[in-house]
């Protein structure tokens, strides 16, 4: 109860994390940086979703967050060249989209604790923060990790606005089949590059 | 002993059985087509809930299987439903060994309808976005195999299907909202707006159509052609589910008016796009966007006649789509050099059936005359265009670019070029061979002409539903 307490009146932290996490994934060039991030990102899903959730609940997302994170990270995306972008041209067009999707949330926000009963604001925000970059990234990334995290981020969004209104437990676990699912699917598909880059 | 563990489990089940066999090509196909077709056959003659008699024994195959605290559902009304997608399962088998995908097939295609029956089984209903998504993840290794370069269409593929999950999830959450409310005029339009978001992604509407071409371009034709085969009319069939069940949903003119208009934008843009494609496989794409936007006008006709069209143009193209998949996927793998048509001028004299059967899938799929999408199609076109003649016109436009694109493949094939030596090397005449491009000829052929030995059986198939079917 006391540690539930924590979550809810410290909210706003978590809402910090998700844009530092959406943020270095939607705009730093290094894979590492990039799985961090997504570690990161689990870490504040986790923190918005123990709002609604039972703790041990909310747990898995964080745990299954981060079995993704390793299989992403493990999956051979180290031996791929890297991506470069143009400075400042794309930069500065990466960090607008991601104000523009700042700045959607702010509006949206209200309209979804309206729609959804008993969503804390922050979630409102946190949920839309990480489906608003993750469509911006997905985007702006056609193939490799980028997408992976792209879809990964707008299901960790949509995760925490779900939360709010089912706690079903096999929903739970499903999801999480489904957020593994996708890291091992990526992990594939990047391996799959990785193959073929070194057999042409 | 349930319904659910004989059609949901045991294909699973058969599924991982088979992939371990799987490098024994011809065995494992054999045998999965006789097992799909043997799942098809107690699909037919066994009673679900009833107590069958068996010489001085009998017995019963319950409706439910439960696990994990849901309930998976399989009542007597959908046992045609469950003989419709098993006989397809062994279609597509069949065609495996004449378009020899990759080994794996015949396992995946039996875990993947397993999953989708599952879908369609579980309750509550909302489950089943989550099963298809796992149908989804599970496509991927098999549409690329290990040592394959991943292109743009399969991350959209991925990308697409993955968005269209949590619409459905939270549309189900605001339908039982409107159980409790059903006067809200807010929550209807919520609930109505993310069914028709999450439907739209997972049946590749236009504009969410965009992997389809891409897809089959990069991977192999006939796994993908499988896959949206079976992918939309599964959809499909769970979105009629959506207006069978809600009252609000099956009585608003609205939601007929919009299926007729996105049907018909389907049709347009796919028929457009095939019109003017070089490319056999990404053809074949064009023609599926070509039949959910079909599928989607019957539905939209409103009334019992629309889903019986709809039923009945998904029974006839498993005798189109499988063989032109087919032979788009042999074609390709005897050429060597892929299935962009300037490539291919001539082919047609070398083998001279799989071209035909090629180009007749297309004309069937068109709904010409004497092929197996005839009688389906012309009863389609009759009941479209006497609800909305407009639109009928327009996708009538959109129906003649598949004609064309036959038309092209035909000239392309059949184009007379000088005779060299060697050419007539990769003429087939095994038994096998002969076998197969028989039976497709047959399929094609035949089926159009008596719709009057399998109408009834179609019929069976409003049964699934009980209000739309009504």
């Amino acid at each position: 109860m006391i540690v539930s307490n924590f979550f809810d009146q410290n909210a706003i932290i978590a809402v910090i994390l998700l844009g530092i996490a959406g943020g270095l994934m939607f705009l730093v060039n290094s894979w590492r940086w990039r799985v961090a991030g997504l570690a990161l990102m689990y870490l504040g899903v986790f923190w918005l979703v123990a709002i609604s959730w039972p703790l041990g609940l909310a747990a898995i997302k964080m745990v299954v967050g981060w079995m993704a994170g390793a299989i992403l990270g493990v999956s051979g995306v180290n031996l791929l060249p890297p991506t470069r972008r143009r400075w400042p041209t794309e930069w500065i067009f990466l960090a607008l989209a991601f104000l523009l999707v700042i700045v959607a949330v702010s509006r949206l926000a209200p309209v979804i604790t309206d729609w959804f009963p008993g969503c804390h604001p922050a979630q409102a925000w946190g949920g839309l923060l990480l489906i608003g970059t993750g469509l911006i990234h997905l985007g702006v990334a056609s193939r490799g990790l980028r997408t992976i995290l792209s879809i990964l981020t707008i299901l960790a969004g949509f995760e925490i606005l779900y939360a709010v209104v089912e706690t079903s437990t096999l929903v739970a676990g499903l999801l999480a089949v489904v957020t593994l699912g996708l890291a091992l699917t990526g992990a594939y598909l990047l391996g799959n590059i990785y193959e073929t880059e070194n057999a042409g | 002993m349930s319904a659910p563990l004989i059609w949901i489990g045991l294909p699973a089940f058969i599924g991982g059985i088979l992939f371990l066999t799987r490098g024994y090509r011809l065995t494992t196909g054999i045998f999965g087509g006789i097992l799909s077709a043997l799942l098809a056959v107690s699909a037919w003659l066994l009673p679900i809930d009833e107590v069958v008699p068996l010489g001085s024994r009998a017995f019963e195959i319950g409706d439910r299987f439960s696990i994990l605290g849901r309930d998976f559902l399989l009542l007597n009304t959908d046992r045609a439903w469950l003989l419709l997608i098993y006989l397809f399962l062994t279609m597509w088998i069949i065609g495996s060994l004449f378009a020899r995908p990759h080994s794996g097939f015949v396992s995946f295609g039996f875990v993947f309808t397993a999953l989708l029956v599952a879908a369609l089984a579980v309750e509550p209903f909302l489950y089943a976005a989550l099963l298809i998504e796992i149908a989804v993840l599970l496509a991927v290794p098999f549409l690329l195999p290990p040592g394959s370069q991943p292109g743009r269409g399969i991350y959209r593929f991925l990308a697409f299907q993955t968005l269209g999950m949590p619409f459905i999830l939270l549309a189900g959450w605001f339908l039982a909202g409107l159980e409790a409310s059903p006067g809200d005029s807010a929550l209807v339009l919520r609930a109505g707006g993310l069914i028709g978001f999450g439907l739209a992604f997972l049946l590749a509407v236009v504009p969410f159509h965009s992997w389809i071409p891409t897809l089959i371009e990069e991977c192999e034709p006939y796994l993908v052609s499988f896959i949206l085969f079976m992918l939309p009319a599964f959809v499909a069939v769970f979105g009629l589910g959506f207006l069978d069940r809600f009252v609000w949903l099956r009585e608003s003119e609205g939601v007929y008016a919009g299926l007729r208009i996105v049907g018909m934008l389907m049709i347009l843009v796919g028929g457009a796009w095939v019109a003017v494609e070089r490319h056999l496989g990404r053809m074949l794409g064009y023609a599926a966007i070509i039949e959910i936007g079909a599928g989607l006008m019957a539905v939209g006709i409103g009334s019992s006649e629309g889903v019986l069209l709809f039923f009945w143009m998904l029974f006839v193209r498993i005798f189109s789509a499988m063989p032109w998949a087919a032979s788009v996927s042999w074609l390709q793998e005897e050429s060597g050099i892929g299935l962009e048509l300037p490539n291919l001028v001539g082919f047609g004299h070398r083998y001279p059936i799989a071209a035909g059967i090629l180009v007749s899938g297309g004309f069937s799929l068109a709904g010409l005359p004497l092929l197996a999408g005839f009688g389906a199609k012309f009863a389609f076109w009759q009941a479209i265009s006497s609800d909305s003649p407009v639109l009928s016109l327009a996708a009538l436009a959109g129906n003649t670019g598949l004609v064309i694109a036959s038309l092209r493949a035909l000239n392309t094939l059949f184009i007379s070029f000088p005779v060299q030596q060697g050419d007539d090397q990769g003429v087939h005449n095994g038994a096998f061979y002969w076998l197969m491009v028989g039976l497709f000829g047959f399929l094609l052929f035949v089926i159009g002409l008596f719709p009057q030995v399998y109408i009834t059986f179609i019929e069976r198939l409003l049964f699934v539903f009980e209000r739309l079917g009504a």
